[in-house]
């Protein structure tokens, strides 16, 4: 009973956050969304703490994500690390996008699939 | 072993995430048996002295002008023509005058360097009494209604109070006992609490990262965020109080805030000022 | 510390109206916002209320009133699972926050 709740309600939290993603930003290329949500404040925010692509003044606190698909050959891997950071390292202090909805499921997707590229 | 379980490039961040993880708490019983202010003092400064090997732990009551080389020089400059100092002379002045009933503030606070008084634990009332508190019980004394702790006219008087409380040396007296520990270990606990969707706690910026840099912005050390206070802030255009930051960095994390001179921000405040003793008073100040 | 159960009884209420969800998408709504209060009011108790929640709920609020009962529905939905979430940060915490300062105790 409570799965089949968390079912419905995940089905209706990405179809919601879908058709946030879809208006407007068609035009772009998945990548360009990825990066964008990256980069964005309010969303990915990743400049925080990475040195990535041609962000401008990016924190220090995290490693520079450069040569990802080198660093993780497994997509799944780095997908759980947005995710869910805590999981491989208690103590980090990067925020964990999917478990706590800072991003939807399908906006870490496009930001896996972007940083993937770096 | 967390070394191992992170990102291969990760050093940089790492390096200081097993620093901090290194002594685990095994101590999980909720009585006051296992705290010791002093000992968690002592782990603090010695952690500090470890990641910034240059800065004496007195200079960090200058926040990141402490350590950061470039941001002190722009700093400076800025002292020479205190933005606070209008906030000083309107508190200055709030504080001469009279009550309705004659009195006034230096009936309750003499020449008004009291700063170096609060907080403190007030085992009568069985909580933490801050100076904010102190000026509002002044004011019931004497018949005035109490003042907003979010309000103009408060920072002013603590401008002008902090202002001439300069110099003082931050001497929280030891909790001991059942209520000024509980307060202790309330603060102790907030400061370590992940709060908000960003999953922050206090530590994880002002221990954990202290020193590096989110985006452009250097991050301060635990020790002597509470001696400059109140600050004007220019992203603020005005002065404002430590809970006004504490509910800034709480929001900031995502999490919803408290109301200042709440419960949790006043012990939060006793746990900072006891983990700054000795550091001198040196409010207001100015910071971006 | 606050305690959290007269707001989990709440939810509890809030979960037994549910199980008798009417078809009409109106009380849907209404139903999935009343929900996403009580869990919000739960995490608050537990001092560990977050933001978008709030804003979620307000979006939510404001949908019902304009009788955009799908959006209304889907973002008390989506806030009901942030404040699952955030319960969770507490749950977590309660003992997590021990092992993360450099002190001894």
């Amino acid at each position: 009973m409570n799965r089949l709740l968390a079912l419905i309600l995940l089905f209706g939290v990405t179809g919601w956050m879908g058709t946030q993603a879809e208006t407007g930003e068609a035009d772009l290329s998945a990548l360009e969304r990825g990066k964008a949500i990256a980069f964005d404040r309010n969303a990915g925010n990743c400049l925080s703490c990475h040195m990535m692509d041609d962000g401008e003044l990016p924190g220090n606190s995290g490693p520079p994500l450069i040569q990802m698909q080198v660093r993780f050959p497994d997509r799944a891997v780095l997908r759980q690390q947005i995710w869910d950071p805590t999981i491989r390292n208690p103590q980090t202090v990067m925020p964990p996008y999917g478990k706590n909805l800072v991003l939807s499921e399908e906006e870490i997707d496009l930001v896996v699939d972007y940083v993937l590229s770096l | 072993m967390v070394r191992t379980t992170i990102l291969g490039a990760g050093l940089l961040l790492l390096g200081s995430v097993s620093l901090v993880s290194a002594p685990l708490a095994s101590e999980t019983s909720d009585t006051n048996s296992g705290i010791d202010p002093q000992a968690d003092r002592q782990a603090l400064r010695d952690f500090y002295t470890q990641r910034f090997p240059d800065v004496p732990l007195e200079e960090h009551k200058n926040g990141v002008y402490a350590f950061d080389e470039g941001a002190r020089e722009q700093w400076l400059e800025m002292e020479d023509f205190p933005p606070y100092e209008i906030a000083v002379d309107d508190g200055a002045e709030l504080y001469e005058t009279p009550f309705a009933d004659g009195k006034g503030y230096p009936d309750c606070f003499g020449d008004g360097a009291v700063k170096g008084r609060y907080p403190h634990y007030d085992e009568v009332r069985s909580e933490v009494v801050t100076l904010e508190m102190a000026i509002n019980d002044c004011r019931a004394d004497h018949g005035e209604a109490p003042l907003a702790y979010d309000g103009a006219e408060i920072t002013r008087l603590t401008a002008y109070m902090a202002y001439v409380s300069r110099g003082q040396i931050i001497d929280v007296a030891l909790p001991e006992g059942e209520g000024p520990l509980a307060a202790y270990e309330a603060g102790k606990r907030f400061y370590s609490t992940r709060r908000g969707q960003l999953n922050f706690a206090c530590s994880s910026c002002h221990v954990q990262l202290a020193g590096n840099r989110l985006r452009a912005e250097r991050l301060s050390a635990s020790l002597g965020q509470v001696t400059h206070w109140p600050v004007y802030r220019f992203k603020w255009q005005d002065v404002g109080s430590l809970h006004l930051r504490f509910n800034e960095c709480n929001s900031q994390v995502g999490a919803e805030p408290f109301p200042p001179q709440s419960e949790e921000y006043r012990n939060l405040e006793y746990f900072l000022s006891y983990m700054s003793n000795g550091l001198a008073l040196n409010g207001p100040a100015s910071r971006k | 510390m606050r305690t959290a159960l007269p707001a989990l009884l709440l939810i509890a209420l809030a979960a037994c109206t549910k199980s008798e969800v009417p078809a009409d998408p109106a009380e849907q709504a209404r139903a999935a916002v009343a929900e996403a209060e009580a869990h919000y009011q739960a995490s608050w108790e537990a001092g560990h209320a977050w933001r978008a929640t709030k804003a979620l709920i307000d979006d939510a609020r404001a949908a019902l009133e304009l009788g955009d009962y799908e959006t209304a529905a889907s973002s008390a939905d989506r806030a009901t699972a942030m404040a699952e979430a955030s319960l969770a940060q507490a749950e977590a915490e309660s003992t997590a926050w021990r092992d993360r300062f450099p002190f001894s105790s």
